[in-house]
């Protein structure tokens, strides 16, 4: 039976990007891709349409609200804030960092973490031990612990928080990549393999074919993830610094005009949310599609 | 059998501690800046009284050797004092987890408690327009940047209706010995026990509610999975057949199987509650471990991080390690 399974889904070469069409979502789902798809164009193409620069000071416009408010002009769609400075256009540049920071930390953590965790389970023995020990210490801290500690000691900015959000996201790809390999190097169909004398490299790559779900959505995960770290971060005040613009550093000026300006809060936060939302959505789906026992 | 595989635990769990106490300790003394000229400050500082500071703190010892200080004491459970408060960092780590201890219970107890009852309620209505709406809102509160969330509550609950206060643990008015530590049971012991209780669950619901988003939002996800799972099995059939009431077969039959996976996910939860718990700490003035260990970082107190962390990690450790006994009493099948 299980044979059965794993060589049909051997052969299944089917694109994930099918999955992907308006047809196959229904429309709920289409409207997350949507909205994901035009923060994504945002964040890439975003910059080139602002008519104002993210640290352009305006003296004379400070704290101007959004246009529908009373005092609110079109000159600043979202209003400003409490240096002048241009709302919009600060929210369309922090996007292209929190993409960045998301997309480069699912990079890292694959390339890093997917090896260790494959080796882990390929080789097994005492490597798997000590890598298993290693997740597990990374896995008792309090994940923004060890971002604060990490960041304090390469220096507060965006690259240090880069590498610290990458290193929090690493365990979950270890664990979740060692256990998709361990359960797929099992099957019968990969002993086969073995025992017609199938190099290495032809079953690490079949492995690899069959496990591509489960990590692809595990990528989801930790870009999603690394989104609200990076922003937690930069609202303790160690991820960007302040003349950048970053959703989280914006939310940490944002706190002590809350009364007064509460625009300010909501716009960065709102931004957070619906990113992480449509991809964890998105991840959703996607497993469902994959998995349909799960639903 | 069950002997050994308990003994081979508890060596893999020591081991994980030194592995631990390797981490704390070498990651601090990694962080640029000195500790001594940072408590000092702008002042000045002649040589001698510098190089005197460090022999007192036992910082001119060569690495290895303050290490094998550091083991030696950790053996003894000495857990050193702090270079800024020269208090023992055991005592400031007790009283900081009591606050910590506080919100994070209360948080837990509202995402255990309200989890369960809408998983169950979204289960027992699958499919309905009441369950998708629950679960769209699970999501969206797994998706909550709980910094975010926390000041939009303070803004409409504190700010503008004045419900609940700002920030801290309990009025600066309010005189209150400390006995155990928490809040609600040492406002009893105070003058007017009512009036200081009424103010510190009003310090403490907003912090523990916005602490609480994110586990509520997975635990309910999870019951209602896993009891979507248990709902199709056999027994569920022939429980019904014999007559039982859906109550009955909900609580008593489907409950017990279906919250295993739920354990399992409140296990892996503690560390991230303590991430939770840091940034909920510095929104609501809340003196816990979040803004200690931040301090610490802050000044290079060095004995302050390496046994913060050394404890917070073995915490955690050590109630996963309870969580795993508890799994094993919940699911009799693990037990032989």
């Amino acid at each position: 039976m299980s044979t059965v399974a794993s060589t049909d889904s051997n052969l299944n070469t089917k694109s994930f990007l099918s999955y992907f069409t308006f047809k196959e979502m229904g429309w709920i789902t289409s409207v997350l891709f949507v909205v994901f798809v035009l923060f994504a164009l945002v964040a890439l193409f975003g910059p080139l349409f602002t008519v104002y620069s993210p640290s352009q000071v305006f003296n004379d416009h400070i704290l101007i609200p959004p246009f529908w408010h009373a005092g609110g002009s079109w000159a600043f769609p979202l209003g400003t804030d409490d240096l002048g400075r241009d709302l919009l256009t600060r929210l369309v540049y922090g996007a292209r960092v929190s993409m960045g920071v998301g997309l480069l930390a699912v990079m890292i953590a694959l390339s890093i973490g997917g090896t260790l965790g494959f080796i882990s389970s390929y080789v097994g023995g005492r490597v798997d031990q000590f890598v298993m020990r290693f997740t597990d210490i990374l896995m008792s801290l309090p994940s923004i612990l060890l971002a604060i500690i990490i960041v304090t000691i390469l220096g507060s900015g965006l690259l240090p928080g880069i590498i610290a959000v990458s290193i929090l996201s690493m365990p979950a790809m270890i664990r979740l990549v060692r256990v998709t390999v361990w359960d797929e190097k099992e099957k019968l169909y990969i002993m086969a393999s073995k025992s017609i004398g199938a190099s290495h490299s032809n079953i690490v790559k079949n492995i690899l074919m069959n496990c591509r779900g489960p990590i692809l959505i595990q990528c989801m995960l930790t870009f999603s993830e690394a989104i609200l770290n990076i922003s937690a971060l930069g609202f303790l005040g160690l991820g960007a610094q302040p003349p950048q613009s970053e959703w989280g550093t914006m939310l940490a000026d944002a706190k002590d005009y809350i009364e007064t300006a509460p625009w300010l809060l909501y716009f960065p936060g709102l931004c957070i949310l619906t990113v992480v939302l449509c991809f964890n959505l998105l991840g959703d789906y996607l497993r469902d599609k994959l998995d349909p026992r799960l639903k | 059998m069950k002997q050994q595989s308990l003994f081979n635990k508890l060596g893999s769990l020591l081991f994980t501690l030194w592995l631990l106490s390797l981490v704390s300790f070498f990651l601090i003394r990694m962080v640029p800046g000195d500790p001594v000229r940072l408590m000092v400050g702008d002042m000045g500082l002649s040589e001698e009284s510098y190089n005197e500071i460090r022999q007192n703190l036992g910082l001119d010892k060569p690495i290895l050797v303050q290490y094998g200080d550091y083991i030696y004491k950790l053996s003894q459970f000495d857990f050193g004092q702090s270079f800024v408060t020269r208090a023992p960092v055991w005592n400031e780590f007790k009283e900081k987890l009591v606050a910590t201890g506080e919100l994070s219970f209360f948080a837990m107890l509202i995402a255990i408690i309200t989890g369960l009852l809408i998983g169950i309620y979204a289960a027992a209505n699958r499919g309905s327009f009441i369950d998708k709406t629950l679960m769209t809102g699970s999501v969206i509160g797994f998706s909550m940047p709980i910094f975010w969330w926390g000041l939009v509550l303070i803004l409409y609950f504190s700010v503008r209706l004045e419900l609940t206060p700002v920030s801290g643990r309990i009025s600066a008015i309010t005189d209150i010995d400390s006995v155990t530590g928490f809040m609600l049971i040492d406002a009893w012991f105070s003058d007017e026990p009512w009036p200081a209780f009424k103010d510190a669950v009003r310090h403490l619901i907003l912090p523990s509610f916005v602490l609480a988003t994110v586990p509520l939002a997975s635990i309910a996800r999870m019951t209602r999975s896993s009891f979507i799972d248990v709902l199709g099995e056999d027994y569920i059939r022939t429980a019904y057949s014999k007559g039982l009431t859906q109550k009955k077969v909900y609580f008593k039959h489907a409950l017990r199987n279906a919250l295993l996976p739920v354990v399992t996910v409140i296990g892996l939860m503690i560390g991230a509650l303590l991430t939770g718990a840091i940034l909920t700490e510095t929104i609501f003035s809340w003196p816990g471990l979040g803004r200690w260990l931040l301090a610490g970082v802050e000044a290079r107190d060095f004995p302050v991080i390496q046994s913060g962390i050394f404890l917070i990690g073995s915490l955690v450790m050590l109630l996963n390690f309870f969580i795993d006994i508890l799994y094993k009493w919940i699911n009799p099948r693990l037990r032989v």
